[in-house]
Order: structure tokens, then sequence, then C-alpha cells
């Protein structure tokens, strides 16, 4: 193929690849880095995760200024949230205003999950009267005398106390204070999915002017937390994180080609590939996947940086005065190899569960292969100018071959011993740090907040039969609670019960003769007087003449934002769900529901089955990467010839995997996923170094006339090996050392772990290097 | 130097008052020195017998039990009479238990047992600064007999309580009156446990 061709059709597959970039949408919430195959339960969890009501919530904290500023501040901003519409709920411990009582009032005996017929008869009416007598004379006497005589026997009071939890947080001024009173809480659940970081920022953005607004003059300070500000923070973080990251090892890359090359041209040409990989890459993904995670990009970009280094090997073999397209030609065997063990090590993760990885393993894949083949044929039609390379051979320790055998025997021990080496632990993914945890569960302790862990669901074909299903297990709940294996539930049946349930209940009410009389005769012998209870009468006669209630009802009430975020509609099916809060003991929970026997009833525990699932995604992992190391092996003896030569090449990069490892280990690092995905670029880096370095042409390759002439150009052919080994080394350190200074734990594990392991290739291949 | 002579002088005056001050309280017994007396005692047990005269009864209710202080913030008040029943605050917290079930709150959340908690236990750990943040405090009567009034300054406590009247002699609590806004009453007895 001629030049003009070949840049031709270069500038083709950009100028496509950039189109179809352009149109492929980024998609910036975390669901790329959820599994996404998964069992009916799994993928409902998945769902839950993504845009479940325990992602929603929102913690807040007023501190600062005086006590009665804090307590304004946090009723005022209540009112303004609420008002926003942006929130599914938010409450601050006041309590609801009187009209939204009355309306559960009236309702009562169709919301009330306790009433039978007993409950009007002479007997029960008797027993509740009895009850109330007691009540009367308790500590809460006081509060409960305005409803008595509507409500003997106490609906209200239970169906209050099933809404509002019975666990209060500390209240001052009518308000939710921390027990020490310094910081008046809130809490609020958005209307967002919880997942969507750019929903969730708009959410926070809300609550900020809310409260600028409320605060008006005042010094007080808000402090938010929970799931969903975690979401919008981390999406914050990793964005900031890698675009600085990025910018400062391009820099270090370039000052170190810069030094390498002491001319612009061959630096400047040095990013084509690079840009090639990243652009050609990521619009594979988006046309294999339709769309692109903004972490698959972010991430693509640091695992693609392996492509700076296939120029390198280009300029650096370069001898005297030849053309480029010979050198291209010359170490074409090794370049070869270089970006096919890359895209097959890559091309594994086409496998993995997490939509993410897979676009990495495309993206990875693609990118190297795309800036191998642009440094094999477009940049020997670009003409660099003339270099000088310096001789770096002089810097190089001989080690002993000794040392490499010691640290790895050492490193063998080590794992040997090792007893916890993997951690599931769904937070250390996530790039919040442990002082924000722990403030979390210091805000969420004092709230009582629900501990977003587990969550049972209810589905169904209907919304009816959805609302039904979780009504024949609310009695059961409630016995839950009573025992104090359980907190309390929330549940939408409780403000909007099945039309069946809401119907049997009303024909359960007597006729005004019947309760009269029962009413008459249960009141013999207690000193109420005799018309206390004449607005209690008239009630029941009320609501048999009332219209059930019906989800349009709600409207304009507070209640209909509760009831929409616990009953939806997902996949065709309707869903009902019930966020448990303080659970006991979850085996027992388990056992209960499989006894119950109930088809459409999961019990989820959002962190424990998430964790599961991320450690069969791991443990997958594992055994991906053992098959590409296979693969590439093959691919290896295939191309080299023989089994010996392989293995020699092979076995110093396999040795720096286990060592990196070991030292991992050794530093007290939990590994996860990342950690293994990072190992799989060690294997490329690694495996370049020994392609270009160990299999450096012999002097029979060089086709000299005179073995002095032929060891001559051996020696420095061989320096230029060295020199591009070390160039290649020089930048890899020096961009995964940037990522290691991270704060987030991703970024840090990939930096650590690509760092070690660029670090102990160099130091095996030097010794292996040979004699 | 003028000046500074006088300043000397007040400054002798005062010292003198000062040396004068303890002589002059012990003449007149009263609130701060009852709260003091209250401030020294660690632990306290006494019976009770309660009336509650409520406007929707055609009798009053009649309760007994027992009363327990254990300094700085514990108080119990267990009815044994017509039914079991108790109620146990320790700092902001309260248990009320009663037919086998255990409910716990914020003391804050519930303004009546508040007023009804905070009152006693404020007084019997002697902790005037704090009866005085909540209440218009009244005192009459002397060291074998004195009555303690309790008007509530907030509205939040207000709108459920107007008045409350504590009576006793010496370090003895003797008598709790509790006037609901509603005029609903109650009156409590104490009698100490030893009786």
């Amino acid at each position: 193929m001629n030049s003009r061709a070949t840049l031709t059709l270069w500038a083709a597959i950009m100028l496509c690849s950039v189109v179809w970039l352009v149109r492929t949408p980024l998609n910036f919430d975390l669901s790329g880095f959820l599994p996404s195959n998964a069992s009916p339960a799994q993928r409902l969890l998945v769902d839950q995760l993504r845009d479940g009501v325990s992602g929603r919530l929102i913690l807040l904290a007023i501190s600062g200024d005086r006590v009665e500023q804090r307590a304004r501040i946090s009723q005022e901003l209540a009112t303004r949230l609420r008002e926003s519409g942006q929130f599914s709920l938010v409450a601050n411990g006041t309590p609801p205003p009187p009209a939204q009582l009355e309306w559960l009032m009236q309702r009562r005996y169709l919301l009330s999950v306790g009433l039978s017929p007993e409950t009007f008869s002479e007997a029960g009416l008797r027993l509740a009267l009895e009850d109330s007598l007691q009540l009367l004379g308790s500590p809460v006497g006081a509060a409960i005398k305005a409803w008595l005589p509507r409500d003997p026997s106490g609906e209200m009071r239970t169906l209050v106390l099933s809404l509002m939890g019975t666990q209060s947080p500390n209240t001052q001024h009518g308000v939710w204070f921390s027990r020490d009173g310094a910081q008046a809480l809130l809490l609020a659940y958005s209307v967002a999915p919880g997942l969507n970081a750019r929903a969730q920022q708009q959410a926070i953005e809300a609550i900020h002017r809310a409260f600028d607004a409320a605060r008006s003059q005042s010094s007080a300070t808000l402090l938010l937390s929970g799931p969903a500000v975690f979401t919008a923070e981390s999406r914050a973080s990793i964005e900031q994180a890698a675009t600085f990251l990025t910018l400062i090892s391009t820099l270090l890359v370039t000052l170190i080609l810069a030094w390498t090359y002491r001319a612009w041209r061959p630096v400047a040409f040095s990013l084509i590939p690079l840009a090639s990989g990243l652009v050609i890459g990521a619009a594979a993904v988006g046309a294999v996947f339709g769309m692109i995670h903004g972490i698959t990009l972010a991430f693509g970009a640091m695992l693609i940086g392996e492509a700076i280094d296939y120029p390198a090997y280009l300029y650096t073999h370069r001898r005297d005065h030849e053309a480029l397209n010979v050198t291209a030609h010359r170490i074409r065997r090794a370049m070869w190899l270089a970006m096919l063990t890359t895209a097959l090590g890559a091309l594994v993760m086409l496998v993995s569960d997490f939509d993410g990885l897979r676009q990495l393993g495309v993206f990875t894949a693609v990118g190297a292969l795309a800036a191998g083949l642009t440094t094999r044929w477009v940049l020997p039609m670009l003409n660099p100018g003339s270099y000088r390379l310096p001789t770096v051979s002089l810097w190089w320790p001989r080690l002993p071959r000794w040392l490499p055998m010691l640290l790895l025997l050492a490193a063998a021990l080590l794992m040997a011993r090792a007893e916890v080496i993997w951690d599931d632990d769904l937070h250390r993914l996530s790039p919040i740090n442990a002082q924000a945890l722990a403030q979390d569960r210091a805000l969420r302790s004092e709230l009582g907040a629900p501990d977003v862990r587990y969550l049972l669901t209810f589905s169904a074909s209907t919304r009816e039969g959805a609302l039904a299903l979780s009504e024949r297990h609310q009695t059961w709940l409630d016995g839950l609670v009573a025992d104090g294996a359980l907190e309390g539930y929330a549940l939408a049946a409780q403000l909007l019960p099945s039309q069946a349930a809401q119907r049997a209940r009303q024909s359960m009410l007597p006729d005004a003769a019947t309760t009269t009389r029962n009413l008459a005769q249960a009141l013999r012998g207690l000193p109420f007087r005799p018309d206390t209870f004449a607005p209690f009468l008239r009630d029941v006669a009320g609501t048999r003449a009332l219209p059930l209630i019906q989800r349009s009802d709600l409207d304009g009430t507070l209640w209909a934002s509760r009831v929409d975020a616990l009953l939806m509609q997902s996949n065709q099916q309707w869903l009902a769900l019930a966020p448990l809060s303080g659970v006991k003991v979850p085996a027992r929970l388990q056992a209960d529901i499989a006894q119950r026997g109930g088809t459409g009833v999961t019990l989820l525990d959002i962190k424990g089955d998430a964790e599961t699932l991320l450690r069969h995604t791991r443990e997958q992992s594992l055994w991906l990467v053992a098959i590409g190391i296979a693969v590439i092996g093959v691919l290896l003896v295939a191309t080299l010839g023989s089994v010996r030569v392989a293995l020699t090449t092979l076995a110093p990069v396999l040795a720096s995997m286990l060592m990196t490892v070991a030292a991992l280990v050794a530093m007290g690092e939990r590994l996860n996923l990342f950690h293994l995905i990072s190992l799989l670029l060690v294997l490329g880096i690694g495996l370049n170094y020994a392609l270009f370095f160990l299999r450096a042409p012999t002097a029979g390759d060089l086709g000299r006339k005179t073995l002095d002439d032929a060891s001559a150009a051996a020696v420095a052919d061989r320096s230029r090996a060295t020199l591009a080994v070390t160039v290649c080394g020089a930048t890899s350190l020096a961009a995964f050392a940037c990522l290691t200074l991270s704060a987030i734990p991703v970024l840090h594990a990939i930096g650590l772990t690509v760092l070690l392991g660029t670090l102990f290739s160099l130091m095996n291949i030097a010794a292996w290097r040979g004699r | 130097m003028h000046f500074g002579r006088r300043r000397i002088e007040q400054a002798c005056f005062c010292l003198v008052l000062a040396a004068l001050c303890p002589l002059a309280s012990a003449e007149s017994w009263g609130l701060s020195q009852l709260m003091a007396g209250f401030a020294e005692v660690g632990e306290s047990r006494a019976r009770f017998t309660e009336e509650k005269h409520l406007s929707m009864l055609t009798a009053p209710l009649r309760l007994s039990g027992t009363l327990r202080y254990v300094r700085p913030d514990h108080l119990e008040k267990t009815v044994t009479k017509p039914y079991v029943e108790s109620l146990r605050v320790t700092g902001d917290r309260v248990e009320w238990q009663r037919q086998n079930r255990t409910r716990t709150m914020s003391l804050r959340s519930q303004p009546q047992i508040w007023a009804l908690v905070d009152s006693i236990r404020a007084t019997l750990a002697g902790d005037l600064p704090a009866l005085n943040q909540h209440y218009r405090v009244a005192f009459e009567g002397d060291r074998s007999q004195w009555k303690i009034t309790l008007e509530p300054r907030q509205e939040s406590l207000s709108q459920f309580i107007a008045t409350m009247r504590l009576q006793g002699s010496a370090q003895q609590l003797r008598r709790v009156e509790i006037v609901e806004a509603n005029q609903d009453r109650s009156v409590m007895l104490i009698e100490d446990a030893r009786d």
C-alpha cells in the first residue's frame, strides 16, 4: 500500500470515528459497574441499586448559630423543599399539618390493618374503653385526650405510629436535633433515581439554594450525607481526579519524551497513535453498545496509556539514517505481538458481567490495535526530522539472577500464608472517603434512618395485585415490629390499601343502631360521661358512606409522593416495596418468608446481595485472567516457534505479577476487581518489555557480512532496545505514580498495582537480560 | 490620687459586705437554699398516690405506685395499682412500659411527659437554672412548709400545661399538682418509702 493511500485510509477512519463519537451519548450514571446478567431477584436488586428508594436518601444536618435559629431554618428549609416537588418525602420532626392528619382521621377505618368486626362489638368496645381509661391515666394521657371521643379503639394512634415509626429522634423546638443539640436534622428522599448522578446533583443544588434562602442572615451551615449525595460526589470527584491526573501524567510523559528525543516532532507525533487509539476505541464502544459510560472513558484512557509506548519503540529502535518504514518492518513481529497480547488480554473482559468492564475490554482491545497499526503504518509516513538518542545502558544496574528468584520465593511463601487477600466491600469501590462514611453512620444513627440494607418486594401483574400481596404480609410485619425483630417498615398499602381490602373493612362497620347499642352496653360501669363518644358514632356512620380511597385522592397530600416511591411499575410488573429498618435477625426474616410461601415476595439484602454478585464477578475475572494468560502463551508459542522461548518470554512477566500481588498484600491492601484488571495492564506492559528487550535482534537477524560488524551492530541495537524499555518504563512509572497519589480508592488501586508491576517488570528483565 | 483612694474604699466596703453575706442568708431560708439542699441528695425513693380529674370522666382516676430518683438525671415512676405500668427517664430518653410492651421516645418530643418529668426531676436535682429556663418560678413559705409554683414560659408547653405546684417540707417533696390548659387536673401525694 502506498503512503498516500495509507494516510487517506487512516484519515477516513479517524473522521468516521469522530463523527460516530459525536453521535454517541455519554452516560454518567454509575450503572456501568453494576452486573447486568442476572436472575429475576438479582435484576430486582440491580434495579433497586440503580434507582431504588434506598439510593434516594439524603441526610441533612444544620449546625452553627443559636438553637432557635437552627430550628427555624429547619422548618423553613423543610417547607421550601416540600414545595419544590423534587422530593418525595421531607421529614424534620414536625407533625403533619392538622389538615393532613384530619384526612387520615376521616379514613382511618379504611386504612386500619387490625380492623375486624370484633372492633365494633360490645366486647371489643368494652376492651378498647378499658384500655383508653388506662391510657388517660398514663403519661401520654394528655396527648390522646383530644382524639379519644372520636376514636376509642385507637385506630388513628396505631396508624400514625406505623406511619411515623416508633423510634423518634431527639426533638427540640418541635424539630429533630442530634442528641447533643448541636445539629438540627432532616431527611429527604429525592424524586430522581438514586444512581442518576446528574439528577442527584440537581437535587443537591436545590437543597443548597433552599438552605441559602431559609438561612438569610444566619451563620448556620449545612452538611449533606447519604447515598444520593455520595452518587453525585463520586461522579464529581472521579471526573475531577481523572481530568487532573490525565493532565499531570500527560505533562510528565511529554517531559520524558522531550528529554529523550530533544526534538519537537517525535514528541508530537508520539501522541498520534494514542489519540487514534482513544478516538477509534471509543467509537467502537459506541458502535457496539450504543453509548459510553463516563467511567469507561476515564479508565480506558488510562489503560490505553500503554499506546504511548508504541511510537517510543519505533523511534528508539531506528538506526542512524534508517528510513522509519524499514525500522517498522524490522520490529514488526515484536510490535504485532505487543498489540495482540494487549488486545487479547483486554478482550477477556468481554465475558465480564459488568457492562462497564465489557466496554472497557472493547475500548482497550480496539484502541491498542488502532494505536499499534497507526504506529506500524502511519507514523513511518510522517517525517520526524533528525533526532539524537541518549545512551542509557549504563544506568541499568547489573542485577544478579538470584535476586528475582529470592523475591519470587518470598512472594510465593507470602501468598501461601496470606489469609485475607480479597475484599468485596462495596464501600471500598466507592470514591467516598472513610471520614464521610463515618459521618454518614453517625447521622443515620441519630435519625434512626432506615439502614438502606433490607428491602421486601412484592410483585404482581397489576397494581391492585401488588398491593393485595403486600397486605397479606402486613400483619406478619406488624408482629415483627411488636417483637422487636424489626424497628419499622413502610408500605404503600398503609396509605393506599387495595380496593378489596378497603371494601372488606367498610363492610365490617355496623349500622348506626347497632353501634349505638353496643357502645351503650360497653360503657356500663365505666366512669365516662354518657355523651363523650358521640363523635365516634358519627364517624362510623360517615365511613360507611365514604368513597374508597383512589390514588388520585392522595394528590395534594403529604402522602402522594410517599406512595409513588413505594409502588411502581417496572418491566410490565407492578412492584410494592417495603424498606425495612432495624432488622435484627435477617435469617429469621428469610426463613419466615420461605415458610409463608409467598410467590412474588423477595427479600433483598441490598449490600449483602450486591457484594455476593461482586464476589462472583471477581472470581470469574480471576479465571478470565488465567485464560487470558493461557491464550497469550499459545499465541507466543505459535509466533516465536518454540515453547522454551515462549516460556522465557512469559516467565519474567508472570513473576512480576506474582511479586506485585504479594507486595500489595504485604502493604496491607485487600485486593478487589480493580487490582485484578490492573494486573492485566501489568501483563501487557511487562510482555512488551520482554518482547522488545529480551528478544532484541541477534546477530543472525542483521544480515551483516562480518561477525565484527554484526556484533558491533548487535551491541548498538541492544543499546537501542535498552533505551526503548527505559523510556517506556519511565513514562509508565510517572503516569501511574500520579494515580497512586489519588485518594479515590479505585484510582489508587489501579495506580499502585501498575506502578509496582512496572517496577518489578523492569527489575526482572534487568536480571534476566542476556549475558 | 483622690480617685485611687475612693476605689480602695469601695473595695473595702465590698469585702465587708461579702463577709456578712452568709450570715444574712442564714436568716432568710429560700428557694436557693432549698435547691442547694436537694442538690446534696444522691438517690431518693418514695410512694405516691395520684388522682386525675378529667372533664370527660364522672369520677377521678386513682393510681398509686413508687417514685425513684437517681442523680443526676434518672427518674422512675412505677404504677402498681390498679394496673402495672412504668415510666423510666434517663437524660432525654423515655422508656414507657405497659402490657409487656416497651416504647422508647425522646423526652423533648413529648411535651406533656416532659413537663411532668422535667419539673420534678429538676427540683429533685436542685437545678434552679433548668427550672428558670422553662418556667416562671414563684416561691413561698419556709423550710418546714414550702411551695413552688411553675408556669411554662414557652408556648409549646403552655398550650398543654397551665400551672404546676410543688409542695413539701425541708428536703421532702410532698405534693405535686398539675393543672392542664383545659382545666383537667392531677394531684400526686408523695410519702417517704420508709413510712
